[in-house]
C-alpha cells in the first residue's frame, strides 16, 4: 500500500468519524432542545431575567396571573352567606360554637368588622379571583379582589417567634422542586427540570371567621397550604390549594379544605369588591 | 485520540437520550387513606338534598333527567347493587386502601389499586405505559384507567365507565364519561383532583379536589358490603322505571324551603361554578334562611358522632 493510500485512508475515516460526530453532535442538539423545552415550561416571560438562585429563578411552576375561583365544593356555604347555625363540615369546639351561636352579622358589619370574613382563614374560599404576581425576587403578592385583600407569600426563613399579628398573617413560602429519577444511576435532582408545587406556612395572624355566619378563628391560628398547577385535558390550568387550618382554641382538629382556580387570560372579569357579611 | 472522541460522543448521546426519556417519580402512594369530610360534608355523608345541583355544569338535558330521579330507582331490582362510578371516589364519604401491583420481572410498579368501599368498585390504574382499549370495549362502573406521573403527581384518566349517576340525588353520568384523577402526595396527606368532562350531560368540566390522611392506626380498607338484589318497595314492579315526570318532581322547591335559595342556583349550571352567579343570588333576593334544623354540625364519618352532631352537639 503507498504512502498516498495510507494517507487517503487516514483521510477518509477522518471524514468518517467527523461526519459522525457532526450527526451524533446534531443528535445532542435536537434532544437538548427537547428535554429543555419540555422541563423548562412555566418560566416567566416577558419580565427582567430574575436573579441567580432567588426563589423567582427556580420557581418550579408559574403561578403569575390572573386566577377565577371555580365553586363546585361547599357551594351553599360559599357562594351565599349560609343560615344560622349551619357549620357542617368544620370541626368546632364547643367554644367555637357558642361563638358562632351569638354572632350577629348585621351588628358586626356595621361595626366594621366585615373584613373578619376575608382573613387568611377564608380569604382563599370567597368567590373571586387572584392577581399572583413577584412583589420581588423572593416574595409572591397574591390579591384577592373579593374583599380587596393581598398576602405576600415570602420565601426564605422567618425570623423565630411571631410577626406583629394582621388579618391575612406571616406567610413563609418554599418550592417544593420534585426529585425525578433518570432512567439510569442514583436519584438526581436535574437541572431544568421544572416541576413542583408551593408550600406556604402562615401565622401571626389575627382572629377572623371561617364561615361568614360567624364560625371563628382566634389569634393561635395557622395554616398550611400546598398550592399544585394541574393542566386540564385541553390546555387549561387549574390551580389546587391543599389547605390544612389549625387552631388550638376554636377547633378540635386540622380543618382541611382545597379551594379550586382556573387561569384567565387577562385580567379583564378582575373586579374589586369591598368587605360584606351579606354576600 | 479516536476512542477518546467517540466515547465522549457516545457519552453526550446517552445522557441526552437519558434526559429525554419519561421521567419516573418516587412517590409511593401504598397506605391506608382516611377521608376528611370537611368540605361537602352532606354530599358526601348523608347524601345531597334533592334538586340541589348548585355548582354542576348541567346542560339541558342533564337538569332533565336530574329532575326525573327519584330514590326508588335503586329499588328496582337490576339496580339495587349498582354501586357508583369511579368519580365518586371523591363524592362519597370512604377512605380507601392503595396498594402496588407490582411486575416480578422489571421490579417495577405496573399498576396502582385502589381499594372499593360499600357502593364503589375498586380501580385498577395502569401505569406500565398500556393504552386504554377500543371506545367498544367492555364498560363498567370501576372503568379504565391509565396513569402516568408528571413529577410527583400521578395523573390517571379514566374511561370505559357505564351509564350512572355524578351525584348521590340523580345528576346523571354517561358512558361517554372521562375522568381525569391527579393524585398528589404532600407528607402525610394525599391530594385527589378530579376534572370530570362528560359531553352527554355537562357544558364544562366538573371539578373536584379532597384531601386524605394517612392512617397508619387502622391499616384495612373501606368497608366492602355483598349486596343482594331483593324486593325493597312493593310499588315497585319488574316492569316499572321509577321516575318523576316533567314538572312532577315532589322535591323541586325543598332548596328554596330550607335554605331560600332560588331556582336559579339550585338548577346548576356552568354559570354557577363561578363568582359573577353571586350577582344572579342578588337579583334573586336571596337572603339567609333561620336557625339550620338539620345536618347543622356533621364532620365525621364516626357513627355515633354524626348522631351527636346532627344535633348539633359538639364535643370538646
Amino acid at each position: 500500500m503507498s504512502r498516498r493510500q495510507i494517507i487517503g485512508g487516514m483521510a477518509a475515516e477522518r471524514a468518517r468519524a467527523s461526519g459522525r460526530c457532526r450527526v451524533l453532535t446534531a443528535l445532542c442538539i435536537v434532544v437538548a432542545v427537547t428535554f429543555s423545552s419540555r422541563y423548562c415550561r412555566g418560566a416567566d416571560s416577558g419580565a427582567a431575567a430574575p436573579a441567580p438562585n432567588s426563589a423567582r429563578a427556580i420557581a418550579p411552576v408559574d403561578l403569575s396571573g390572573y386566577w377565577v375561583s371555580v365553586v363546585t365544593q361547599d357551594w351553599r356555604f360559599r357562594m351565599a352567606v349560609p343560615g344560622k347555625g349551619e357549620y357542617a363540615g368544620i370541626p368546632i369546639n364547643e367554644r367555637a360554637k357558642a361563638t358562632a351561636d351569638a354572632f350577629d352579622g348585621e351588628k358586626e358589619e356595621k361595626a366594621g368588622h366585615a373584613c373578619d370574613a376575608y382573613g387568611a382563614g377564608m380569604v382563599m374560599r370567597n368567590p373571586g379571583r387572584l392577581h399572583i404576581t413577584w412583589e420581588d425576587e423572593n416574595a409572591l403578592r397574591v390579591e384577592a379582589d373579593a374583599g380587596q385583600q393581598t398576602r405576600l407569600l415570602r420565601f426564605g426563613q422567618s425570623p423565630p417567634g411571631t410577626a406583629e399579628a394582621s388579618r391575612q398573617g406571616r406567610s413563609t413560602a418554599k418550592w417544593q422542586i420534585h426529585q425525578i429519577v433518570a432512567p439510569f444511576g442514583p436519584p438526581i435532582r436535574m437541572p431544568g427540570a421544572k416541576q413542583g408545587y408551593l408550600q406556604v406556612s402562615t401565622d401571626s395572624l389575627l382572629p377572623g371567621l371561617l364561615r361568614k355566619n360567624g364560625v371563628p378563628y382566634g389569634s393561635k391560628a395557622s395554616m398550611n397550604e400546598y398550592w399544585e398547577v394541574y393542566t386540564m385535558p385541553g390546555g387549561r390550568q387549574l390551580l389546587v390549594l391543599s389547605s390544612r387550618f389549625s387552631d388550638p382554641e376554636y377547633l378540635r382538629e386540622d380543618y382541611m379544605f382545597n379551594p379550586i382556580f382556573e387561569k384567565e387570560p387577562d385580567g379583564s372579569n378582575w373586579s374589586p369588591s369591598p368587605c360584606s357579611l351579606r354576600w | 485520540m479516536k476512542w477518546r472522541k467517540w466515547n465522549t460522543a457516545w457519552a453526550l448521546l446517552a445522557v441526552c437520550c437519558g434526559l429525554s426519556l419519561p421521567v419516573q417519580a418516587q412517590i409511593d402512594l401504598t397506605g391506608t387513606w382516611a377521608g376528611r369530610l370537611h368540605e361537602d360534608y352532606q354530599t358526601r355523608l348523608t347524601g345531597p338534598e334533592f334538586v340541589d345541583y348548585a355548582g354542576i355544569p348541567l346542560n339541558k338535558d342533564g337538569l332533565a333527567s336530574a329532575l326525573s330521579y327519584t330514590t326508588a330507582t335503586f329499588a328496582e331490582l337490576d339496580r339495587s347493587c349498582a354501586p357508583y362510578p369511579a368519580h365518586y371516589l371523591l363524592l362519597g364519604p370512604w377512605g380507601m386502601r392503595i396498594s402496588p401491583i407490582m411486575d416480578e420481572k422489571s421490579g417495577q410498579v405496573s399498576a396502582w389499586r385502589v381499594s372499593g368501599a360499600m357502593d364503589r368498585e375498586a380501580m385498577t390504574i395502569w401505569v406500565d405505559g398500556r393504552e386504554a382499549p377500543g371506545p367498544e370495549a367492555l364498560h363498567t362502573f370501576a372503568g379504565y384507567s391509565v396513569g402516568h406521573w408528571q413529577g410527583n403527581t400521578l395523573v390517571v384518566e379514566t374511561t370505559h365507565l357505564k351509564d350512572s349517576y355524578l351525584t348521590r340525588n340523580g345528576v346523571p353520568s354517561s358512558s361517554r364519561e372521562k375522568a381525569t384523577f391527579y393524585f398528589s402526595r404532600h407528607d402525610q396527606d394525599l391530594t385527589i383532583t378530579a376534572v370530570i368532562e362528560d359531553p352527554t350531560y355537562l357544558t364544562a368540566p366538573y371539578v373536584m379536589s379532597r384531601t386524605w390522611v394517612i392512617e397508619n392506626a387502622q391499616p384495612v380498607g373501606a368497608p366492602v358490603s355483598y349486596c343482594t338484589p331483593e324486593e325493597e318497595l312493593s310499588n315497585i314492579s319488574p316492569d316499572t322505571v321509577a321516575h318523576f315526570l316533567p314538572g312532577k318532581n315532589t322535591s323541586a322547591a325543598i332548596m328554596t324551603e330550607h335554605y331560600h335559595l332560588p331556582k336559579s342556583a339550585t338548577h346548576g349550571g356552568q354559570a354557577t361554578m363561578f363568582p359573577e352567579f353571586v350577582q344572579q343570588l342578588k337579583a334573586d333576593r336571596y337572603t339567609p334562611a333561620g336557625q339550620c334544623t338539620r345536618y347543622c354540625c356533621g364532620d365525621s364519618t364516626d357513627t355515633e358522632y354524626v348522631v351527636q352532631t346532627l344535633m348539633c352537639k359538639t364535643g370538646p
